[in-house]
């Protein structure tokens, strides 16, 4: 757990790093108390949905695009374009690999990956999209939302308020 | 690696005997039976766990039983590849182990885990050793699966039948190079019976891994060069006079290298293990885990159980609830010879690496995000 923690922080500095180098709208000036303002983004994460290869993938990725971009401070807006994403997610059979879904970081095209594994397909599609989404931003897994799926007892498809309140406490003590 | 085996002075020994410290009729959680200093495949049945042990020495391998109380090592030839040994039992329902010997060993496979391409050995025929008590312990050749003008390998047996493979090593071109799986009874003069095997891919290499027989059912992985070169490995079941199904596969990626490894069958469902290293391997970018699927539903909904620590799987084989693992955390080439990596021993193999242990603890879950 120690090492997977290690990586996702690794994958979330990353994601911070690109965020104070490339994202065009941030403001480096204004630190925000956990949750205070929530709803008003101050970045744009682009988002590119490329999950089409099941019939509901793209649809419940989209709503947990649509739950982080609605409860935390992150602009997940849509876009269509691969060179300007900040998130990219796909979707395939990838085998018997162990994971339902990986978040990580793509090096050589310089954006971070949202990976759902069809060949576990079993009709938590929106959960394991939040999940990794999450991942994308730096969250770790945790109890009590989607964050929690297939580690804890305790957790729902949907973006929590443990989630709400770390990402914006990660993000502000960064200065976005 | 390719060498002939040869006799140690070691056959001339008496049976070695090496006291466990505890007897081990119920498997603990996790019992370290043995650390060795290179990777063999494991095979537990009955009771009994045997594998292969390194000597670095010599550079050859020599099969290990352990009992469930203490360590045997059978008076029998060494192979300078590791043996790709089964336990099963016979007719008379007494334990057996399986394996085959060659006259030109099999080379080793360049990835993980570097164990032998057993379909490129040459001259290759398959034995049979008794583990019954009192026995008198001698390997026979299995006549009927072993022949002159093919080579057969990886033998698993279950009562009067007998799964292997072979390869017609005297055909010409390809269809002197591919693998084919088999079974047979084993003592009758009844013809084999051919098996569905997996794709032939690029090169038809590696074709089989590992073999497991059980009632009627052939478990077996199966690996083969895709277009690319990225390999695909699979963990197929047939049914002998039946049909056949794909239970599992995983493919390489341009940084990522998994494998199906070593199928086992117990208690109604099918086990095996996954090694895996580079970025897609989920929680961990070295990572292993042990899969269970049930054999009669044509399901993909397995459970996993995650082993701990970012040790690579080289070999599983489960029976009566406790499973044989071989594992360790990387190999080093030293002298031309594959090493078991410690945790301890970043760089070089200087002690032994390679950890065989039972496991009756293993909690398989779903499938992690």
């Amino acid at each position: 757990m120690m090492k997977r923690s290690k990586r996702l922080l690794g994958v979330g500095l990353l994601a911070l790093a690109a965020l104070a180098v490339g994202s065009a709208v941030a403001s480096a000036h204004l630190l925000y108390q956990n949750g205070q303002f929530a709803h008003q983004h101050t970045s744009v994460h682009w988002f590119l949905n490329e999950a089409n290869s099941a019939p509901d993938s793209y649809s419940n990725t989209r709503a947990a695009q649509i739950d982080w971009h609605n409860k935390t401070r992150r602009d997940l807006s849509s876009t269509s374009n691969h060179d300007t994403s900040y998130i990219h997610v796909v979707d395939r059979h990838y085998g018997e690999t162990g994971w339902v879904g990986i978040g990580e970081y793509c090096y050589h095209c310089g954006h971070l990956h949202t990976r759902l594994n069809l060949t576990y397909s079993a009709g938590n599609s929106q959960t394991v999209a939040c999940q990794e989404i999450g991942h994308n931003l730096g969250e770790d897994h945790h109890a009590g939302d989607c964050m929690g799926y297939s580690y804890f007892s305790d957790w729902s498809p949907f973006v929590g308020s443990h989630s709400v309140q770390d990402l914006d406490s990660a993000y502000a003590s960064y200065g976005h | 690696m390719t060498r002939r085996a040869t006799i140690t002075g070691l056959a001339a020994i008496a049976l070695a005997v090496a006291a466990s410290p505890a007897p081990l009729a119920q498997a603990q959680a996790a019992t370290v039976l043995a650390q060795e200093w290179a990777p063999s495949k494991v095979s537990h049945f009955g009771g009994m766990t045997a594998w292969s042990r390194l000597d670095p020495e010599t550079g050859q391998y020599r099969l290990v039983i352990h009992d469930g109380h203490r360590e045997h090592v059978p008076l029998i030839e060494t192979r300078s590849v590791p043996f790709d040994v089964d336990l099963g039992r016979d007719r008379l329902g007494d334990v057996v182990a399986t394996y085959s010997r060659c006259e030109r060993e099999p080379r080793l496979r360049e990835g993980a885990p570097p164990m032998p391409v057993w379909a490129t050995g040459e001259g290759c025929d398959i034995f049979l050793y008794s583990l019954k008590r009192g026995s008198a312990r001698a390997e026979t050749k299995i006549s009927g699966a072993s022949t002159g003008a093919a080579s057969e390998f990886l033998p698993s047996i279950w009562r009067s039948e007998v799964a292997f493979s072979r390869v017609y090593e005297r055909r010409d071109g390809r269809r002197g190079t591919v693998p084919y799986l088999y079974a047979r009874p084993l003592e009758s003069s009844s013809p084999s019976e051919r098996q569905p095997g997996g794709s032939r891919g690029a090169t038809g290499l590696p074709g089989p891994t590992a073999l497991d027989l059980y009632g009627r059912r052939l478990g077996f992985a199966w690996a083969y060069e895709q277009e690319g070169g990225h390999e695909r490995s699979e963990i197929r079941l047939d049914t002998v006079g039946g049909g056949h199904r794909v239970v599992a596969w995983v493919e390489d990626s341009a940084n990522t290298d998994f494998a199906e490894l070593t199928p086992s069958m117990d208690r109604g469902d099918i086990f095996w293990g996954t090694d895996c290293r580079g970025p897609l391997c989920g929680s961990d970018p070295q990572s292993a885990f042990v899969s269970r699927a049930p054999l009669e539903r044509e399901s993909r909904k397995g459970r996993i159980a995650f082993l701990d620590g970012g040790h690579r799987l080289v070999s599983v084989s489960r029976d009566e609830g406790v499973a044989a693992l071989v594992q360790a955390a990387g190999y080093s080439v030293v002298d031309g010879q594959v090493r078991c990596r410690s945790a301890q021993d970043a760089q070089r193999s200087t002690a032994p690496g390679c950890q065989i242990t039972l496991r009756d603890d293993l909690e398989y879950g779903p499938p992690r995000g």
